[in-house]
């Protein structure tokens, strides 16, 4: 028995890491969730329990079979923990990761059926392609990534936290394993995921969907990272997902307690944030610093090492500057509209302020923790020789900030008219609309039926319809065996 | 010493004629009666595993029995292989525990019923353990004659239509088979299966084609594969749950062993793909299985939504099995195995909360998951353990199969089964939905007043939980499960 689990579980120095992370990130935010779940908090400590194991089995396996055991029991348990911040998103989160799930498992035997029975190093192009698209449901590749915005804003914070911090990073985790020689398909999707992303950013104005769409981005660098096939790109993805697994799960945690205190969501609402509470506000400050990439913090670090899968082409150096740019847009757009917006008129309810010892734990390990990283990058990474270019990145960060500010300035620091929460209805009210343009016909503002119940009644037509061309009458099914046997026996 | 075996048929026939004699008596003894029988079965049963352990775990099981030391022609001969023992221990744990449930569902006041389900044991083990095809064939009628009764044991107008179609479907396919069975002996002049098996070649080639076609025909039927699946809805919803349970998750796995008997270990598995039928049955089991599952999306009425869902999974496992691989084989009986236990624990545990409403439509269902959460959270896990999440054997049955089919060079089926558990998610999400919607006060009062048809409660609870367990147990240890599998599909592959 031990043999068989020393034989199916690898315990690299890698693995080891990335478990221990998702076992801190899920700790901070089981401490943070007790302000979220008021009723059977035995069952919600349940799931979670599953959830760390299953995620622990996923990254620690070489076995396919207990590899996809765990990534579907990730699947339920972050499904039983979504029951928590209501039942549509649930259902909803359910039903998109069971389609992503299943082709991952069709994905997944056909590699095995392709000779790699145990999860390593993948030569096929095509094989990694159909790998990447696979996971891409779980771990949000552009196309793929629709529901993202969707749940991780509109859930609890905590699971915003669990998921954005580490669900999705699940599958890139995989595809480190797998994809080592990098994949140019990879490359070129992450850096429309981050420009892609990175846009809807920068045009949010709800604070939850502007870091899920941030998600989004930063997982682009990730992606950029493994794709290249360079080994210090790929170092740089490992440190990445690290470090912006405890950023992600500091600012949405955070971003709970912005909205408990600020009672709206929207960025433009969070005026004298600095005065409202000030430890909040450094953390944030702190967490968006380490998206963006200053020097001295672990983005930084990772992001340098990303920076090498530039090579020797120029276009693409100029290419990855423009990246970080459009992460320092955002960042610093929304920290103009928010902590650093005075609005003096305000009066400031200084009773409101709470500051939970639970609260400040909860966020602020994190982020110490994103600061020893960023200490020992060097003991992370296998390689012998780094070199961050701290001055030289200095400069750089300099010049980025000054060139994002300069935009920022030049478009009135993109205000834009305040937009509902994103949801299922308002995608497919824009494919609609997109549908009809191509028809000719009228616009529609609101749909009839909400998504849910159009896609339920699509399928249920179908089923009418396949109901109603079967006889009825117990004459005609019977007189159907004759049929059957005279086919069977015109075709021998 | 496997003396044993032939007690192990003859006690539950023996129960059922008993049971008439002890009513004269007394009608009290009669629970007495039924539940020491039910043990002692099983106990002789596990005696009879317990005494051949060793060649078991070998993989070598194998016994031949002449029934009063009369020899094949005119005697009775019992032939017990692994493959049997599979479907015989599958079988005998799963009715133990049905006959338990029929005590607290149906009550002990019912004594035909109990003779007609101790009938349907003994038949189906005799099935199990015949070695000629004329007894299979006697035993399979006595199957068909023994539960269209007990589907209209509801008495009432629904249930005698659906027992009236049962018969006549079960009748038909009956038919084909005796047919078959004819022409066998017109030829051969023998209906031992081992006899057959050696000489089955030297027959004409039209003559072999024409019994082989009668087979898969009648056995067709009797699974309710896609154009011949009419039956299978209407019996469903008209029976009691226990009896539901009989059919959609044992008496199926009997036909699934008629067809690996007949076809790989009598016949020979030539006989279908020298006429090239394996490829038509492989498309139009899958076909079966997607119309299955897209029905099942259409029905309101649970229990007829269960029974559209096993259409959709025997199409799966009949599509599976014709692969002929070592891999598939080993998928369909695992297959077989996970969807036995999971619908009877969603008959089961959906049985009791029925209790509590006034049909069996999606519209009653609402509020029921606050009659037993238990029960319910059961409901739950059957139904995913069917959709296909890990910890349940539903997801090692349905990675071995898309498995074999990758293995076999098949690309699209694999997908059509997926599309398959799709709609499964679907159409159990919306009875789970339906469930935990909260009801009213006045509508609650409304419902207490149907609450007395259960006989006793806690042992139809306890009895649907154990079966939610054995199916997460078998899933959790179905590493264990390879080897003796393994080494059953060694024994029908030699048979080639």
């Amino acid at each position: 028995m031990i043999e068989l689990f020393i034989e199916h579980f690898d315990f690299t120095k890698l693995n080891l890491l990335f478990i221990s992370t998702g076992i801190i990130i899920t700790a901070v935010a089981l401490i943070s969730s007790h302000d979220y779940t008021y009723e059977h908090r035995d069952w919600f400590y349940i799931s979670i329990f599953i959830y760390t194991i299953s995620f622990c089995m996923l990254i620690l396996t070489n076995n396919w079979i207990i590899f996809m055991i765990g990534w579907e029991l990730v699947t339920i348990t972050t499904f039983a923990m979504l029951l928590w911040g209501g039942n549509k998103i649930a259902r909803i989160y359910l039903i998109i990761q069971f389609i992503g799930s299943n082709f991952l498992l069709y994905i997944v035997l056909l590699i095995m059926n392709a000779g790699y029975s145990t999860i390593g190093p993948i030569d096929n192009f095509n094989l990694q392609l159909l790998l990447i698209i696979g996971v891409g449901v779980k771990s949000a590749i552009i196309g793929l990534h629709f529901w993202l915005p969707i749940v991780h804003s509109r859930a609890p914070s905590p699971l915003s936290a669990i998921l954005s911090g580490w669900v999705v990073k699940l599958g890139f985790i995989l595809l480190l394993k797998t994809v080592v020689t990098g994949n140019l398909a990879l490359f070129y999707i992450g850096i429309a995921m981050v420009i892609y992303a990175g846009i809807q950013a920068i045009l949010a104005t709800d604070y939850k969907v502007m870091l899920a769409f941030s998600t989004i981005s930063q997982l682009g660098f990730i992606a950029i990272g493994i794709g290249s096939g360079n080994i210090y790109a790929y170092w740089g993805s490992v440190l990445h997902i690290l470090a912006h697994g405890f950023a992600k799960t500091a600012l949405f945690l955070g971003s709970g307690y912005w909205i408990k205190k600020i009672k709206s969501r929207t960025i433009y609402d969070f005026t004298n944030a600095w005065q409202k509470d000030k430890i909040n506000s450094v953390l944030t400050i702190f967490g968006l610093a380490v998206l963006a990439g200053v020097p001295l913090l672990a983005g930084y670090n990772s992001k340098t090492l990303i920076k090498y899968a530039a090579g020797k082409s120029i276009f693409l150096k100029y290419l990855f500057h423009l990246l970080s740019i459009i992460t320092y847009i955002y960042v610093f757009r929304f920290l103009r509209w928010s902590i650093f917006n005075f609005d003096k008129k305000e009066e400031i309810n200084k009773d409101n302020i709470y500051n939970e010892g639970k609260t400040i734990f909860s966020i602020t390990l994190p982020i110490v923790l994103i600061l020893v990283i960023g200490f020992l990058s060097n003991s992370i990474i296998e390689i012998d020789y780094t070199d961050y270019h701290l001055f030289d990145g200095l400069i750089k960060n300099i010049v980025y900030i000054l060139i994002s500010l300069g935009f920022l300035k030049m478009t009135n620091w993109v205000y834009v008219k305040e937009k509902p929460v994103p949801s299922m209805d308002l995608l497919l009210i824009r494919l609609k609309n997109w549908y009809h343009s191509f028809m000719g016909q009228e616009k529609v503002e609101t749909l009839e039926v909400d998504m849910e119940n159009q896609i339920y009644n699509t399928l249920i037509h179908i089923s009418e319809f396949v109901d109603k061309i079967l006889p009825k009458k117990i004459q005609s099914q019977l007189l159907l065996i004759p049929i059957v046997v005279l086919l069977l026996l015109l075709f021998v | 010493m496997n003396n044993i075996l032939i007690t192990i048929i003859i006690i539950p026939i023996l129960t059922a004629f008993l049971i008439p004699l002890i009513d004269k008596w007394g009608k009290e003894k009669r629970k007495i009666l039924v539940i020491s029988s039910n043990i002692i079965e099983i106990f002789l049963f596990a005696r009879f595993i317990w005494i051949n352990i060793e060649t078991i775990k070998e993989g070598m099981f194998y016994l031949e029995y002449n029934l009063g030391g009369w020899l094949p022609p005119l005697g009775i001969l019992i032939k017990v292989d692994m493959l049997s023992l599979y479907f015989l221990v599958l079988t005998n744990i799963l009715m133990f525990l049905l006959i338990f449930y029929s005590i607290g569902y149906i009550g002990h006041h019912e004594g035909k019923y109990y003779v007609l389900l101790f009938i349907i044991w003994g038949a189906m083990q005799g099935i199990l353990v015949t070695g000629d095809i004329f007894n299979f064939y006697v035993m399979l009628e006595l199957v068909l004659i023994t539960s269209a009764p007990l589907i209209a044991f509801k008495r009432n107008r629904e249930g005698t239509k659906a027992a009236i179609k049962y018969m006549f479907y079960g009748i038909v396919g009956g038919l084909f088979i005796f047919l078959a069975i004819i022409l066998i002996y017109y030829n051969l002049g023998t209906l031992s299966y081992n006899e057959i098996s050696a000489s089955f070649k030297t027959m004409p080639i039209y003559f072999q084609n024409m019994i082989a076609i009668f087979f898969l025909i009648g056995i067709f039927i009797k699974i309710g594969i896609f154009p011949l699946h009419f039956w299978v809805a209407k019996i469903q919803s008209a029976s009691p749950s226990p009896i539901s349970a009989l059919v959609s998750g044992v008496l199926i796995n009997i036909y699934i062993y008629d067809y690996i008997r007949i076809f790989w270990d009598v016949f020979g598995f030539e006989v279908l793909s020298n006429m090239n039928l394996d490829y038509p049955i492989i498309f139009i089991s899958i076909l079966s299985s997607l119309i299955g599952h897209v029905l099942a999306l259409n029905e309101t009425d649970i229990k007829k939504m269960l029974a559209y869902s096993t259409i959709g999974h025997l199409g799966i496992i009949i599509a599976t099995l014709t692969l002929n691989t070592r891999i598939s084989l080993i998928a369909g009986l695992i297959y077989v195995m996970s969807h036995s236990l999971m619908k009877i624990s969603l008959f089961t545990t959906s049985g009791y909360l029925i209790q509590y409403t006034h049909t069996n439509h999606l519209e009653d269902f609402k509020g029921v998951a606050y009659r037993n959460k238990g029960v319910f959270i059961g409901f739950i896990v059957a139904a995913a353990g069917m959709v296909g999440f890990p910890p349940m054997i539903g997801f090692v049955g349905r990675w071995y199969t898309i498995k074999a089919f990758f293995n076999s060079g098949y690309i699209l089926p694999p997908l059509l089964i997926i599309l398959g558990s799709l709609f499964a998610v679907v159409y159990y999400l919306r009875f789970i939905i339906k469930g935990f919607r909260k009801i009213h006060l006045e509508e609650l009062r409304e419902f207490r007043l149907i609450l007395s048809v259960l006989y006793r409660e806690r042992l139809v609870v306890d009895i649907a939980l154990i079966f939610v367990t054995i199916s997460i147990i078998s899933g959790l240890f179905s590493v264990f499960l390879y080897n003796p599998i393994n080494n059953i599909v060694d024994i029908i592959l030699l048979n080639i």
